[in-house]
């Protein structure tokens, strides 16, 4: 038993007698009738300093007699005495023996050879110079005893492998712990290099998508053909509105077809117009803009961008130009259409209107999802006014005609798709900027360069995962990108169908396993893929409305010919007055028709997938026309 | 006589728990008490005693102790443990069964012949 241990034991021995002894005779005392006081304040005033006190006397007692007991002194003093001997030099060990010089060599050499700890070594010096010292006791003579060294050290061979053996044994020796910890630091050490290899990994930059995007989309560009120098030039004439009618004109929420008249006094009207006139110039721009069929900017790298990201690209210059387009131009194209009709201008109205959708013809052909998106809200809010118009004023057949066919020639490729390969080329190159390149898998992910895009994601700090962590658990490189393709191909089959196909066949499946990915392995995967649904829906919506302005054209058409409406939509077709019946992107038909009367009703049955017979739910119509309770309703429209 | 090493590596631990079983003893002693013990057939090397001895030891099949003697030197007692003991119980029947097969394919010995 350790002497500390002793002591200690002692002492707690005495402490506990102690305490029994004191507390006994505060019990005694209670007993015998010590009433004048109670019983909580005998034993808090009087009786716990008392135990107190002789707790620590018989405890200091028992400490002190256990420490002169001879045995535990020298104990003590043993223990002491060996701490001081596991420290003594080995060379002090081997050449105080009183050996011979090449005997002591000899074990010198083996210790060395060892190659170990002290403790063991000191060990086996000892061990060994005992075994030599006993071993040439035998000898009389000093001659002899060289004799018996050198016959000693032949038996005992070679100290090199000696010094093997002896190691080897000596490490199977070692206690469990000492193997825990040098395995552990081992790992460290591994851990630390695979950490620094990782580190310090730096990816190698083959492709500039940049480059190949630009060249993608600018093929068949000329100076004659794009659009964007008028765009330009017509934002550099762009007039603000006045501050009198800037709210008036912004007070209005442009987002989804305002259902509210639109109720502005001759005052306001007449501001509304000035700033109108002062924009014609700005507008006639945009009108020659609008004739041609490309909008091409190259995009560069700004000088900040060292490391030629493609997600670094902002875009500043060319989605300026866009918001502008979708902003001043979409108000101002807006408020003379409204304006025209207050004239009694329609046709001027409508041209204004085909003036506004031909722009979204070559806002698509660029790859740029916000393009895509504007383009789609300008083509919206100018659909809806050409079925606002139809139905408050009379057109004649011939200008019926003529704007359903400028319509219909509007895409002669087929109404516009969203296009991902720019998303998908930024996918890629952000791969080949956050992975080495070549090695197990075709390379792993370098932290230092992730961090550049978890930056700019919208998750708050707190949510971000540590970029190291991300690093060590992600997938490697071919891993990475073959997932991502198959992720984009699916997307992309994902565009192209309509609602109602998704919501029968898959469900939104591919944008569910996106989500469910394993977060860490193909965390990559998880950000920059886009949340499509809401934007293939706006797609697909705005195709319908395309095609149902047509169908309604012809409609008109088809009455001022026959006197009254067709019974199906069929007939329309069949009568040379429709090309194409109109497909409905929320069912497997095309959109719906009733004759009702003198009128008729066209309708999509929404996201709902259900015939509410052309009720629509009016509460929704601001905000989500498509997806609402009841059906989307074209005609007739809401008055205004 | 000179043993073939393969012979005498497996016989070794064997035969320096047997030793060890008797007593304690430090490696100096439990060398020379395994030539006189073996009349003087038996000699392990001493470069393969010490080596023997740790990995006995690392196996739990003997223990040692630093003991201090008269003169101040130390010494260190190797003694066999309980595993030890049953270790070369099981090693010596072993050897017995080996020796009588050995013997008895040399003609040395007549085969046991069981009856029914």
């Amino acid at each position: 038993m350790s002497v500390s241990r002793c002591i200690t034991r002692r002492i707690v021995r005495n402490a506990a007698i102690a305490v029994g002894l004191n507390l006994g005779a505060s019990i005694i005392v209670e007993l015998i009738g010590a009433h004048r006081f109670s019983v909580q304040e005998v034993l808090w005033h009087l009786l716990l300093p008392v135990c107190l006190f002789n707790v620590f006397l018989l405890a200091m007692t028992g400490g002190i007699m256990a420490a002169r007991e001879e045995k535990l002194m020298q104990r003590w003093l043993t223990a002491w005495k060996n701490r001081r001997q596991e420290k003594e030099p080995i060379e002090h060990i081997i050449y105080h023996q009183d050996l011979p010089g090449c005997v002591a060599d000899y074990i010198n050499l083996i210790v060395k050879k060892m190659r170990y700890r002290g403790k063991a070594r000191r060990e086996v010096a000892r061990e060994l110079t005992g075994h030599f010292a006993d071993a040439l006791a035998e000898g009389a003579s000093e001659a002899e005893k060289q004799r018996l060294a050198k016959k000693t050290i032949d038996e005992f061979g070679d100290p090199a492998l000696l010094g093997q053996l002896i190691r080897r044994g000596k490490n199977r020796c070692r206690p469990a712990w000492i193997r825990g910890f040098q395995a552990i630091g081992v790992f460290i050490i591994l851990f630390g290099l695979y950490t620094l290899w990782f580190v310090c990994g730096s990816p190698t930059i083959k492709i500039d998508y940049l480059a190949v995007m630009n060249k993608m989309h600018s093929q068949g560009v000329t100076d004659q053909n794009n659009a964007m120098d008028h765009y330009e030039k017509a934002e550099s004439l762009f007039v603000e509105p006045p501050a009198s009618v800037k709210d008036l004109i912004d007070g209005l929420d442009f987002q989804n077809s305002p259902i509210g008249k639109i109720d502005l006094t001759d005052s306001q009207w007449a501001l509304v117009g000035k700033w109108i006139e002062q924009n014609e110039p700005a507008w006639q721009e945009f009108v020659a803009g609008s004739k041609k069929p490309h909008c091409f900017t190259e995009l560069q790298y700004d000088s900040s961008n060292k490391e030629k990201r493609m997600a670094g690209v902002t875009y500043e210059d060319r989605n300026d130009i866009v918001k502008i387009l979708g902003r001043h131009f979409r108000r101002l194209g807006l408020w003379r259409i409204w304006m025209d009709r207050r004239r009694g201008e329609m046709n001027q109205a409508l041209q204004d209107c085909m003036v506004m959708i031909q722009v979204t013809r070559n806002l698509h052909n660029n790859g740029n999802l916000l393009e895509h998106m504007i383009a789609v809200l300008i083509g919206k809010n100018a659909h809806e006014e050409i079925l606002h118009i139809i139905a408050n004023s009379r057109l004649s057949a011939d200008d019926l005609e003529k704007y359903q066919q400028q319509l219909a020639w509007m895409y002669p490729q087929g109404y516009l798709q969203l296009d991902i390969e720019g998303q998908r080329a930024g996918f890629l190159d952000m791969v080949q900027h956050v992975f080495t390149e070549g090695g197990i898998g075709g390379g792993h992910l370098i932290p230092g360069q992730l961090k550049f895009y978890l930056e700019s994601t919208s998750e708050a700090e707190s949510e971000k995962p540590p970029y190291y962590l991300i690093s060590m658990l992600h997938s490697r490189r071919d891993e990475t990108v073959a997932k991502g393709n198959e992720i984009w191909d699916q997307v992309d089959k994902y565009i192209k169908m309509s609602p109602y196909q998704r919501h029968i066949h898959i469900n939104d499946s591919v944008l569910v396993n996106t989500v469910e990915l394993p977060k860490y392995k193909y965390f990559l995967l998880r950000h920059p893929t886009p949340v499509m649904r809401g934007r293939t829906d706006s797609m697909c919506e705005a195709k319908a409305i395309h095609e149902a302005t047509i169908t309604v054209l012809a409609l008109q058409r088809w009455r001022l010919a026959k006197g009254a409406y067709p019974e199906s939509l069929q007939e329309l077709a069949d009568g040379g007055y429709l090309q194409q019946l109109p497909d409905d992107p929320y069912s497997d038909g095309i959109l719906k028709y009733q004759k009702r009367g003198d009128d008729f009703v066209l309708y999509s049955l929404g996201a709902d997938f259900e015939d509410d017979q052309g009720v629509q739910d009016t509460d929704d119509r601001r905000s989500h026309p498509w997806h609402g309770s009841g059906d989307c309703v074209f005609w007739p429209v809401p008055v205004r | 006589m000179k043993f073939e090493r393969e012979l005498l590596k497996g016989v070794a631990p064997v035969v320096v728990l047997e030793i060890l079983s008797r007593g304690a003893m430090y490696g100096y002693e439990l060398s020379e008490a395994l030539e006189q013990r073996s009349g003087n057939i038996l000699t392990l090397g001493r470069g393969t005693l010490y080596p023997l001895l740790y990995n006995l030891e690392a196996k739990g099949l003997i223990q040692a102790d630093w003991q201090e003697m008269e003169n101040g030197r130390k010494r260190r007692y190797y003694s066999i443990t309980g595993k030890g003991k049953g270790k070369l119980a099981s090693q010596k029947e072993q050897w017995q069964q080996l020796q009588e097969g050995v013997n008895m394919v040399f003609g040395w010995s007549a085969p046991q012949i069981a009856h029914a």
